[in-house]
């Protein structure tokens, strides 16, 4: 299991970021976890942090957000610096239905999976493990 | 098919119906024309030739008679004085049909009875008869007519010399001398004759071979005129399916555009109507795995919060249907119970305690509907208390109703949070929130702005970030004008 993953949460809702942030330190003793509310906020945090990320960064990305949604941020995530995005794995959590925006998450080159949320701890454990 | 043929069928297109209809009748007149005209032709042809036929048996007649008188004159014999009589009647009959002919009420039987002995063909004795009648007077003919009279004037003279002859010779007073100035008399009347007989054919010749060149250019003309109408109609009715085809394919993509705005806004709305749902089953796995009671009782305030968020929703989707289903209702209204009334249902919201009320009113009884302006005044004053800002020291909502010349003016202003100049111009969009909350459904405004316009008013908003936001609705007071507009913006609106 990769344990010195750093996590960063973007989601504008503050009650699913609570959630999501409890679940990973209860369920998978994630200790190292970073929140913003927006796809703009979390490139800005890319910029800023990025050389703070140590071995590797999961994004768990939601897709309605105010200001730059997640397939915005994923277009604008293109030019991130390639040291940044060789570290860095995309995990999209949203509560959507829409067929469209399910294909375009799971399409996505940048995209390693999409989750219905709360955040699945299970299938989240799982796809680090089969990572490291 | 090419461009240039689609440019010329598209020029048609201006056709009304009334240009169709006349191009229609042009045709069946022209169609019409074509076939009477071929027709009288026809007609006057098939005279024209029984009077050139009759000039020829006239004509024999008259030879024939001249020949047995000279034969007469030459024995005596009483056969050749019979058979002259007889050769004679011929051109008799023609004068005696003429004559009747020329009567305004000359007997059929008689003219007839004139022709038969004219050695004309019964069959064409009809059409000899509407020749003389309706063309008599005209040059040809007048032409004609004049030279047969005079023909005939011959003929009476030819006669009067015969029996001249007749009773010289059956009395004995025949003489030698008679016998040569006779004969050269006959020999000059006869050429007199032939001299009339050839003008008349001539005559009659000329005038069918010009009969001729008319029928060609009438035909011509006519053929002409159908054909073109004809290519107008059709062109003109390519023209129409063609247009009516675009029509149809512009209502087509509409149609699609329409359902794609109506799935846009289903999967929009179930992942609003969702979003609680998911974050209720997060709270409740955390509760699982808490044994702190307060901790507990945290999570269910989150619960109880993401809970109402959801209410509101569907609140909002409610209003968003009604506004868009339930019809105008005009009546009087008073505005003043319809904006107290959504200030007190406001009154025990969350942070509604801290703000203080304050309201204006100016303007009372509108004629207008309750119902949009029930979901206006609640949309803007439950904006205002959820947006207000806890930062300031004291927090303020006032309402103020004034009339103008026209209008009902509502204003609804607060000291809240303020919207930023680059949100001002999509608040009103459907699912718009902006960056700094997450309170909204996206719905509140839009269906504000719909409910106005469906008033025939019109909504505007000042504001400045962290400053507070002013919201200025103006409804008409005669509502019959906004009418047409109200049903344009029904049209022109996609989920309609």
């Amino acid at each position: 299991m990769k344990q010195k993953c750093k996590f960063l949460i973007v989601d504008d809702n503050e009650v699913d970021q609570m959630v999501t942030r409890t679940l990973l330190k209860k369920k998978l003793a994630v200790e190292d976890v970073s929140q913003v509310r927006t796809g703009s906020e979390a490139l800005e945090w890319l910029k800023v942090s990025g050389d703070t990320i140590g071995e590797c960064l999961i994004i768990l990305l939601d897709i309605q957000m105010p200001e730059m949604d997640g397939f915005e941020f994923l277009e604008a995530y293109e030019e991130v610096d390639e040291s940044v995005k060789h570290k860095t794995t995309i995990i999209m959590l949203s509560s959507t239905l829409d067929p469209t925006d399910i294909r375009r998450a799971t399409d996505h080159k940048y995209v390693k999976s999409l989750f219905s949320k709360p955040v699945p701890t299970g299938l989240l454990d799982e796809l680090m493990g089969a990572q490291a | 098919m090419t461009n240039r043929l689609v440019t010329f069928f598209k020029k048609f297109n201006p056709l009304t119906q009334r240009n169709v209809f006349i191009l229609l009748s042009i045709l069946i007149v022209a169609a019409a024309s074509l076939i009477v005209v071929n027709y009288l032709t026809i007609k006057t042809l098939s005279a024209v030739r029984a009077y050139t036929n009759g000039e020829s048996q006239y004509s024999k007649g008259e030879k024939g008679a001249a020949r047995h008188l000279i034969m007469y004159v030459n024995t005596h014999d009483e056969t050749h004085w019979e058979q002259f009589k007889q050769e004679l009647g011929v051109t008799f009959g023609d004068s005696i049909a003429r004559v009747a002919l020329s009567q305004e009420d000359g007997n059929p039987e008689v003219i007839k009875k004139g022709f038969l002995q004219g050695r004309n063909h019964p069959d064409d004795h009809d059409d000899m008869i509407w020749l003389f009648r309706n063309f008599g007077r005209i040059s040809f003919m007048a032409n004609a007519i004049a030279i047969w009279k005079q023909a005939d004037g011959i003929i009476h003279q030819e006669y009067l010399l015969a029996e001249e002859i007749h009773t010289k010779i059956k009395t004995g007073h025949w003489t030698r001398t008679d016998q040569e100035a006779v004969i050269s008399r006959i020999n000059s009347i006869t050429g007199l004759l032939t001299a009339k007989e050839r003008a008349f054919s001539n005559v009659l010749g000329d005038a069918s071979r010009r009969i001729n060149g008319y029928l060609f250019v009438a035909n011509f003309f006519f053929t002409l005129i159908i054909i073109g109408s004809a290519i107008g109609y059709g062109a003109s009715m390519i023209g129409k399916i063609m247009r009516s085809q675009r029509e149809l394919e512009s209502k087509n993509t509409d149609l699609t555009l329409t359902n794609h705005e109506l799935d846009n806004f289903v999967y929009s709305a179930s992942h609003d109507l969702r979003a609680p749902i998911t974050s209720l089953k997060g709270l409740i796995e955390l509760a699982n795995l808490e044994d702190n009671v307060a901790q507990i009782k945290e999570y269910l305030a989150l619960m109880q919060q993401s809970l109402e968020k959801q209410d509101h929703f569907i609140n909002d989707i409610i209003d968003f249907s009604k506004n868009k289903r339930v019809s105008l209702q005009l009546q009087e209204v008073s505005l003043v119970e319809l904006i107290e009334s959504a200030l007190n249902q406001h009154r025990f919201m969350l942070g509604a305690e801290r703000i203080k009320m304050h309201t204006v009113f100016r303007s009372d009884k509108a004629y207008s509907d309750p119902l949009r302006l029930s979901i206006l005044f609640n949309n803007l004053i439950s904006n205002a208390i959820k947006y207000s800002d806890e930062k300031k020291e004291q927090s303020f909502l006032n309402v103020e109703t004034y009339a103008t010349d026209t209008h009902h003016v509502i204003i609804v202003e607060d000291n809240g949070i303020g919207i930023r100049p680059e949100d001002q111009k999509h608040i009103f969009d459907m699912f718009f929130v902006t960056q700094n909350t997450n309170k909204g459904s996206g719905l509140g405004l839009y269906i504000v702005k719909e409910a106005v316009d469906k008033l025939g008013g019109s909504i505007a908003v000042e504001s400045e970030k962290n400053a507070g936001s002013k919201f200025i609705v103006q409804i008409p007071k005669n509502h019959v004008v906004s009418l047409e507009r109200v049903e344009h913006a029904d049209h022109t609106n996609g989920l309609s």
